[in-house]
């Protein structure tokens, strides 16, 4: 599962930590995410799209491989 | 930081002190029979035993409050981390069980009966580290 988190938070100038801190979770688990080694749960994720403003699938984008 | 029990669910794990008196458990459990040794303290061969089991045991408490005790830091991706880590412990302490007396037989040493001292600080020791690789890692 791909995810453009990393282009929202330049979009509002955001650091990693910034947007741990506004979720209650660690810079590492931002940067897991990013990078695709972790994929947030459900509460997580609609924390995510609601600190930028946004619906949860603009964010997270199933990819060809998760249907297999 | 406060957070919601979604996110950071580990209410069943001890706070983050708890390393450091476990900490201090495996250092009184490794540094006092080294120091009746040196010191050459005599016991009672009736006892030594009974010493031995409680040695293991304060170690195992402290590995046990290594282990099971939260980081500064909690959230729900250490806690899938954690469960990896029990997972692989299981696993590997499964094949540790099956495959030691072989090793024995191999090297042509007497085959024993596995202490639970023995397997619980194997499980231990695996879980800590398979942890600490997991969360370096992620």
């Amino acid at each position: 599962m791909k995810n453009t988190i990393k282009v929202e938070r330049a979009k509002q100038n955001m650091t990693q930590q910034d947007l741990a801190e506004k979720i209650g979770v660690s810079r590492q688990t931002i940067n897991s995410i990013e990078s695709q080694k972790y994929i947030p749960s459900t509460v997580l994720a609609l924390k995510i799209a609601k600190i930028f403003d946004t619906k949860v699938d603009e964010i997270f984008q199933l990819e060809e491989d998760d249907f297999l | 930081m406060k957070q919601s029990q979604a996110i950071n669910n580990t209410a069943a794990f001890f706070p983050n002190y708890f390393k450091k008196i476990g900490l201090g458990f495996i250092f009184l459990a490794v540094v006092i029979p080294l120091c009746a040794k040196f010191l050459a303290f005599e016991i009672v061969e009736e006892q030594k035993d009974f010493y031995k089991i409680i040695f293991f045991n304060v170690l195992i408490l402290g590995l046990f409050f290594i282990a099971w005790s939260k980081d500064k830091f909690e959230d729900e991706m250490t806690m899938q981390i954690r469960m990896k880590a029990i997972g692989f412990t299981f696993m590997t302490s499964v094949f540790y069980i099956i495959f030691r007396p072989l090793v024995d037989l191999i090297l042509k040493e007497p085959v024993t009966q596995m202490s639970a001292h023995e397997l619980m600080m194997f499980m231990l020791f695996m879980y800590i580290i398979f942890y600490k690789l997991q969360k370096r890692s992620a």
